[in-house]
């Protein structure tokens, strides 16, 4: 049986944390094995939502997972493993899985010279609760979300240059979100990262938020002291091993990547062999011609 | 095996979870004395009334009334929350009434919950929601 310690991020808040949450590790991911039970959990419950179509990998993945910047955090219980999960995508050359909705709203950000990070891939294992349950209005439910969302906050604000993070969800979970005072930011669209059903999207700027606090119960939680990078610094980096597994065999996110993608990959992972990494899943002439060169910052339209 | 047909091994597969949190309630209930004002639509003869609330969720209330009730009557009730002076207007069906005991005796133990919103933002229902995240929060978190 694994061991559980307190938890290093909370500091005495870890006292006064109801029982069953201290059961629970909140953490970015450590092994190739958590990350896939991270994606597994992830697929299943958006199956459940229909906001992905079912596939044989089992896997939600997609090229932003791969980028060293991209971090994926897990709620993991000591005895059952994974039960939810929550990726923060840094900005990059290859924009953000969102742009597909609402570019216009994130230049409109880019180009005020913002540092842009979306939360995406929230999951919580639905078998843990009665169907119906409401985040907001079931103590257990709300305070697993809220643990996971502290700890995403913590590593924003110690190991990151993030100034505002930004994301978009259907629209049911709207009040949780209005509760949390996320700023509107575009209308409902249709999202094809969730199979076509309808989406908005809020931001969170970092700097307006600590302001918050001095009146919002989240954001006291949320923004106490100023954290430590320390517990972050286990976070899971792919060797060309991971890579090869995740991305080419265990799905085909590589294969079906564009020569831009794969470019800034090789960027991201310089002492790599990408050739070796994605073998079998490109012809050569495509391997050959990556070596294009990656602009330095996200794309953004004039 | 060719390429993206690798089969994956996750742990936990299958198995029912809810045990984990030994909770299986879809709200939690807040021990709360909130004023309410009440209206049984019983056909016929309606009444109404007004108490405190015992507790209050999201998805409903209980309260202690003079009469009984059959369950699914409709009702109509308007509760006023701390730190809220304008009260709140609920629709709801009785679930269950009971004969009281103890200091309830003589009286009628009654669950009522509340109607489904009609929509995700109606805004009584956003209020009362917000309401409970921040007493859950605060009661939780120290926040």
């Amino acid at each position: 049986m694994k061991l559980t310690f307190p938890s290093p991020t909370l500091g005495r808040l870890y006292d006064v944390l109801p029982s069953y949450l201290r059961a629970i590790d909140f953490r970015p991911v450590q092994t190739p094995e958590e990350f896939t039970e991270a994606s597994h959990l992830v697929y299943r419950e958006y199956v459940l939502r229909q906001y992905v179509a079912p596939i044989s990998s089992q896997l939600k993945l997609s090229t932003y997972h791969a980028l060293p910047q991209t971090t994926t955090f897990v709620a993991t219980h000591h005895r059952i493993g994974v039960i939810g999960t929550i990726c923060l995508i840094e900005d990059s050359p290859l924009g953000l899985p969102m742009d597909d909705a609402y570019k216009p709203e994130l230049d409109a950000k880019r180009r005020k010279g913002l540092r842009l990070a979306e939360v995406a891939m929230l999951a919580l294992d639905g078998r843990l609760f009665s169907h119906g349950v409401f985040s907001m209005t079931h103590t257990k439910k709300l305070l697993l979300l809220m643990r996971l969302l502290k700890v995403v906050l913590n590593y924003a604000r110690s190991s990151t240059a993030i100034d505002e993070i930004v994301t978009c969800f259907h629209p049911q979970h709207q009040l949780l979100f209005e509760y949390l005072n996320l700023k509107e930011m575009g209308g409902l669209k249709n999202y094809s990262g969730t199979n076509g059903t309808p989406t908005v999207a809020r931001s969170l700027n970092l700097e307006d938020a600590k302001m918050q606090a001095v009146e919002h119960p989240a954001y006291r939680f949320f923004l106490g002291r100023a954290p430590s990078a320390k517990p972050f610094n286990k976070k899971l980096i792919f060797t060309p091993e991971d890579l090869r597994r995740l991305f080419v065999l265990d799905t085909s996110i590589f294969a079906s990547a564009s020569p831009t993608e794969l470019a800034y990959l090789m960027n991201c992972y310089p002492r790599y062999n990408f050739s070796k990494i994605i073998e079998g899943s490109l012809p050569s002439s495509a391997i050959s011609g990556l070596n294009a060169p990656v602009p330095n910052k996200p794309p953004t339209e004039e | 095996m060719a390429p993206g047909t690798t089969p994956i091994t996750v742990t936990n597969q299958g198995r029912d979870l809810r045990g984990l949190f030994s909770d299986k309630r879809r709200a939690e209930r807040l021990p709360l004395a909130c004023p309410i004002v009440y209206r049984m639509d019983v056909p016929h003869q309606p009444f109404t009334g007004s108490t405190k609330t015992v507790d209050l969720s999201s998805a409903g209330i209980q309260l202690v009334i003079p009469e009984m009730v059959s369950p699914q009557t409709a009702c109509q009730l308007t509760i006023t929350l701390p730190e809220h002076p304008e009260p709140l207007t609920f629709r709801g069906r009785v679930a269950w009434c009971r004969l009281g005991k103890g200091k309830n005796r003589g009286a009628y133990e009654t669950g009522i919950e509340f109607s489904k919103p009609s929509t995700y933002t109606d805004p009584t229902f956003a209020l009362l929601c917000r309401f409970i995240a921040t007493r859950l929060i605060r009661k939780n978190l120290g926040g």
